[in-house]
């Protein structure tokens, strides 16, 4: 059975009724843990509660639902403040208990324990309740640092992640759960417990489904007190930087009418301004300005996933759509290579993170590219040894019809065999390369490299 | 929620795991049976690890004496090739190929000496063994309710915690947890290492607030 607790304090009426669900009215919901274990019936396996944002004391309202026998990241929590009519709390129920039906669980370390704000003599004698929230956790199976990726590291603006040997390590103690690092990581690496790409996707697709007329989804952080609008939902994330124009493609696929995201600015941020989501919301305008509207639907969590945007771009397709869209800081992209400069090192396929560019060997090395799987993060431009040759270059942005061609080779280059064994020396561009740097004194040398892979050199 | 009931709440959760990963006696089950009520006094449920110490609590009292120890033994004390899981930190910390578990062993008792504990009896090789370790930091947590009822100062007790903790427990326990996790059949011990992992993990957070705090009092 699912209870609903519903704080009195301001509700006008009996309780509602709503489908599948038991509400009970409780006092004094909002100040104190004892009345959730004594409110709610003893057959619940499932719990909701609708309180007041702006005045419920969290960590007392958590540790009730501890004592009741609940997990507090798998409750459902309705902002009454953000209801805009009684007649959206029955959407504002439903989206908020599927997106805790996504929660999965959550590890030791997942668990983070927010701030005290408590600085008094007294305040320090008689601490509150505590208040957790969830925090990320890199998965190593799935990580890519190992081959050179650092993107979440670079992006983390709290400076708790860095990459040692291969692999990304977390420091909890500075994290400041903010979530860039989940949208960040173009390979779905990052795990976070109530943030989760498949919470907020079932979250905003049960908003969207119970809603009798169209429904809206604005974006805002945990901190942020937002005014309630008709029409417009409330999605918590855990901050608004995070968000990425994927994200608000995904919304809209979803059957959100409009979306939107309440910047830094308004919602009294302690993480610093609201620049990131101010480019991202432009890049969104510009996006839905090129293609249109959606033309068809996400499915589960997959719009929210790694790489959203360039994913969701080719959904989103108007065959009339124009060439060439600039943006400005959106992970989608597109990757030339300047054959002239290019020596096939293959360092740029290597490190790419989603495999946007690959290396192939036939006759050669080959390099390719497909731009639907591109995230724009340039790594390969930072890793490539000619770079200031103009080997690779990456614009942010992306042609539609470009990208409907799918993969293709963006550099070719043959690769002379061994005068001993036949195996492969090295692409001649870069052997070419290297008898450049030597100069006439290496002649000698390049005779041998030339012809001999490593391993008969010696012979 | 006050701060002397913290550390109270603190040494029981300390004591019960203590108990649960020593060698099982009737004195875990029957405390087993009665923790979740007597800890929620000192407000257990105010945190995070409470749903996992009341669910070990439970897997513990509901099981048998004979099968507790038979799932201890299978995972730490017998096996080929050695047991599953070891409960010594030096097991986890020391190469001993490079001679690092008198190191560790030597380091760990150093440290309790330091803090004015000592083992009792015969049990010289039990001074790193996790059961030790969680009793030590239940002592430490007493005399921090000593130093609260006396002095309304939490004194050098929760230092001592802090460095016993950052030094040896809080860098090994998790991994056994882990360890115990994948490798235990029985209920029991499966909810006692979430409990130990979530409260260890708790900790890692908690004692640099309750420093910041004995240090804001001065």
């Amino acid at each position: 059975m699912t209870t609903l607790l519903i704080c009195a304090d301001g509700w006008n009426g009996p309780p509602p009724d709503l489908d599948g669900v038991d509400s009970v009215l409780v006092d004094e919901l909002c100040v104190g843990s004892r009345s959730v274990e004594a409110a709610i019936p003893e057959a619940t396996d499932e719990l909701a509660v609708a309180v007041h944002r702006r005045q419920v004391n969290l960590g007392a309202l958590q540790a009730g639902m501890r004592r009741a026998g609940f997990d507090p990241f798998a409750v459902a929590v309705v902002d009454l403040d953000a209801v805009g009519t009684p007649s959206e709390f029955p959407v504002a129920v439903a989206a908020g208990l599927a997106r805790a039906r996504a929660f999965r669980g959550a590890a030791p370390e997942q668990i983070k324990l927010l701030p005290s704000d408590r600085r008094t003599r007294r305040g320090f004698l008689s601490l509150g309740a505590p208040t957790y929230t969830g925090a990320p956790r890199i998965v190593p199976e799935v990580c890519a640092a190992d081959r050179g990726c650092d993107l979440c590291v670079t992006e983390c603006p709290a400076g708790a992640l860095s990459w040692s040997d291969g692999r990304v390590v977390y420091d909890p103690t500075s994290c400041v759960v903010c979530g860039i690092c989940l949208t960040t990581c173009p390979v779905g690496a990052v795990d976070h417990p109530t943030a989760s790409p498949a919470a907020i996707s079932s979250e905003i697709a049960a908003a969207v489904a119970a809603s009798e007329t169209t429904t809206a989804i604005r974006f805002r952080c945990r901190e942020a007190v937002v005014p309630a609008e008709p029409g417009w939902y409330q999605v918590e994330v855990p901050c608004t930087q995070m968000l990425t124009v994927g994200w608000f493609l995904a919304a809209r696929a979803l059957g959100a009418a409009d979306v939107d995201a309440v910047p830094c600015s308004r919602g009294g941020c302690t993480l610093g301004g609201d620049e990131r989501l101010a480019g991202t919301l432009a890049d969104l305008a510009t996006v839905v300005n090129a293609v249109g509207s959606p033309v068809a639907d996400v499915q589960a969590d997959d719009g929210f996933a790694a790489a959203a945007t360039t994913r969701l771009i080719e959904r989103f397709a108007d065959p009339a759509a124009p060439g060439w869209v600039e943006l400005s800081v959106s992970d989608v992209g597109s990757v030339t290579i300047d054959p002239d400069a290019c020596t096939a090192c293959e360092a740029c396929a290597t490190v790419c993170p989603p495999s946007a560019l690959l290396s192939t060997s036939d006759d050669g090395v080959r390099i390719t590219f497909d731009p639907r799987m591109c995230v724009a993060c340039g790594l390969c431009v930072r890793v490539c040894p000619e770079v200031d040759e103009g080997a690779i270059a990456l614009r942010r942005g992306f042609d539609l019809a470009d990208r409907r061609r799918g993969r293709r080779t963006l550099r070719h280059d043959p690769t002379p065999r061994c005068e001993l064994c036949g195996a492969p020396v090295a692409p001649a561009s870069m052997l070419a390369r290297i008898s450049e740097l030597l100069g006439p004194e290496g002649s000698a040398t390049m005779a041998l490299v030339g012809r001999r892979c490593i391993d008969c050199r010696g012979r | 929620m006050s701060l002397e009931g913290t550390a109270r709440l603190r040494q029981g959760v300390y004591r019960l795991l203590a108990l649960g990963f020593s060698y099982p006696g009737p004195r875990l089950v029957e405390t087993a049976a009665g923790a979740p009520a007597a800890l929620d006094a000192y407000g257990l449920f105010d945190f995070s690890f409470s749903l996992d110490v009341v669910e070990a609590s439970a897997e513990v009292a509901r099981s048998s004496l004979e099968e507790l120890e038979v799932a201890y033994i299978a995972l730490f004390e017998a096996g080929v090739g050695g047991a599953a899981c070891s409960l010594f930190e030096s097991g986890h910390l020391a190469d001993p190929r490079l001679g690092q578990v008198a190191e560790v062993r030597s380091a760990v008792r150093r440290t309790l000496l330091r803090f004015g504990l000592t083992l009792e009896g015969t049990l010289p090789d039990m001074v790193d063994h996790l059961s030790t370790e969680l009793d030590a930091m239940a002592l430490l947590c007493s005399r921090e309710v000593t130093d609260w009822e006396t002095s309304g100062r939490p004194g050098r007790s929760l230092s001592h915690q802090r460095e016993l903790f950052e030094d040896h427990l809080g860098r090994w326990a998790p991994s056994l947890a882990r360890q115990v996790r994948d490798a235990a059949r029985h209920p029991a011990y499966t909810a006692l290492a979430a409990a130990l992992a979530a409260f260890v993990e708790h900790e890692r957070q908690w004692l640099p607030r309750l420093v910041e705090t004995a240090e804001a009092l001065r």
